[in-house]
């Protein structure tokens, strides 16, 4: 009897799980408390007599947060024109910093991955943003398993076609001469 | 192990690995901090890429199999395994160009990874074609197993190709053929190796329903040929 209904049973094991994970989908799990993520942009920035620069990096809701950067901060940023930056900040602190300005004057909403103290990295959001890229994600998924079931589908109905077929042979008389 | 239990347990190890794997995509693994969400197409992009040079190698070696012995057989199974690997051929190509949007701003790049893995895709749907739109018979069959072995030669190209001609596309870095050890961290390779299998799972399954349509529909039209040249002959 099992058998009659595997693949029913199998699918709806299988769609039930799928709806069941896609409801718990937590999309900020990439926080950890030794990685924080931070978007909003540059309001500030301060060399103090240290020599130590000192972001003040405003989110959406106003909170800001004063972010010390470090020599081996990654740092990703694009120009006005569109071309990409890749520095680490003891490499080229100097222009690091006119980048950022930049960045500031222009309002351009960043990224930043810290410790709650320190800056590991600073980038371009249109490239990091989680939320923004779930729709790729929601995407791939949604269409790789329609293209799959559709393609069960279609020889679950194949089988179902021979399997009448067959029905059909083994009730005539000719069929009955044909296998003996 | 009885032979008819076989689909079924096929089947059943199929839903409950891609339930596991899919309960690790979404909810285990951390996601990646340099890409975000979008670095989770990564689990179904790589399967389904390895799951489509399995399926030209499985067409591949029937087709040798078939040209040796020529027995039915082999030939069903290089053509179930093209039409799976059609399928996740095309899932490949859309996959990696959804990653490739948000990561590298473009859909497409004309690089040597990217073009031959193209190439594998339309070798299937060459393959597919030919069976369908070539006159039936043996001839058919010896040509498009030739088509199947010359097709197989893209695979190791496409397994090289992001190390042989560096750009844009990641190169191997798990695996036999990567430089050194893993440079993925432990819970993204587990949950990629889990997926591998649960879509690995997945290709034979579907293999495995497609060679018995095929099967029952040789047999099928195995009777209607023989009744009807029974009533020509009578």
């Amino acid at each position: 009897m099992i058998y009659r209904y595997q693949t029913k049973l199998l699918v709806s094991i299988f769609l039930a799980s799928i709806y069941f994970f896609s409801v718990n989908v937590d999309p900020i799990v990439a926080e950890t408390p030794e990685k924080k993520i931070t978007n909003g942009f540059i309001t500030n920035i301060v060399t103090n007599e240290e020599n130590t620069t000192i972001i003040s990096v405003t989110e959406s809701d106003g909170k800001t947060s004063n972010l010390k950067i470090n020599p081996e901060t990654n740092i990703g940023i694009e120009s006005v024109a569109g071309e990409r930056w890749v520095s680490i900040f003891s490499e080229k602190p100097q222009e690091s910093i006119t980048r950022l300005k930049d960045q500031q004057s222009r309002l351009i909403v960043l990224t930043v991955v810290h410790d709650g103290e320190s800056i590991l990295s600073i980038s371009n959001a249109d490239k990091r943003d989680l939320e923004l890229n779930l729709q790729y994600l929601f995407i791939v998924f949604m269409i790789a398993w329609i293209v799959f079931f559709a393609y069960i589908f279609y020889l679950s109905r194949r089988q179902n076609a021979i399997n009448r077929d067959i029905k059909l042979l083994k009730s005539q008389p000719s069929y009955e001469k044909e296998t003996k | 192990m009885n032979r008819s239990h076989f689909p079924f347990l096929l089947n059943t190890l199929t839903t409950i690995s891609m339930v596991f794997a899919i309960w690790m995509v979404f909810l285990w693994v951390p996601t990646e901090t340099n890409q975000g969400a979008v670095q989770r197409i990564l689990y179904i992009h790589v399967p389904i890429a390895w799951g489509a040079m399995v399926s030209i190698c499985i067409v591949a070696v029937a087709s040798i199999l078939y040209l040796h012995n020529r027995s039915a057989k082999w030939d069903r199974i290089a053509v179930s395994s093209a039409e799976a690997g059609a399928i996740f051929g095309s899932m490949m190509l859309f996959s990696g160009m959804m990653w490739a949007r948000p990561v590298w701003g473009v859909f497409w790049t004309g690089e040597a990874k990217l073009v031959t893995t193209l190439i594998l895709f339309l070798l299937f749907v060459a393959y597919l074609m030919f069976r369908n739109y070539f006159p039936e018979g043996i001839q058919q069959k010896k040509i498009a197993a030739v088509i199947g072995i010359i097709g197989a030669i893209d695979t190791p190209v496409i397994y090289f190709a992001a190390n042989l001609w560096e750009r844009a596309h990641p190169p191997l870095v798990t695996g036999p053929a990567s430089d050194g050890d893993s440079l993925l961290s432990g819970s993204i390779e587990l949950t990629l190796f889990v997926s591998a299998v649960a879509f690995s799972l997945l290709l034979f399954s579907l293999i495995n329903l497609r060679y018995s349509v095929h099967k029952s529909e040789d047999a099928v039209n195995l009777f209607y040929r023989n009744s009807s040249i029974e009533s020509n002959t009578l």
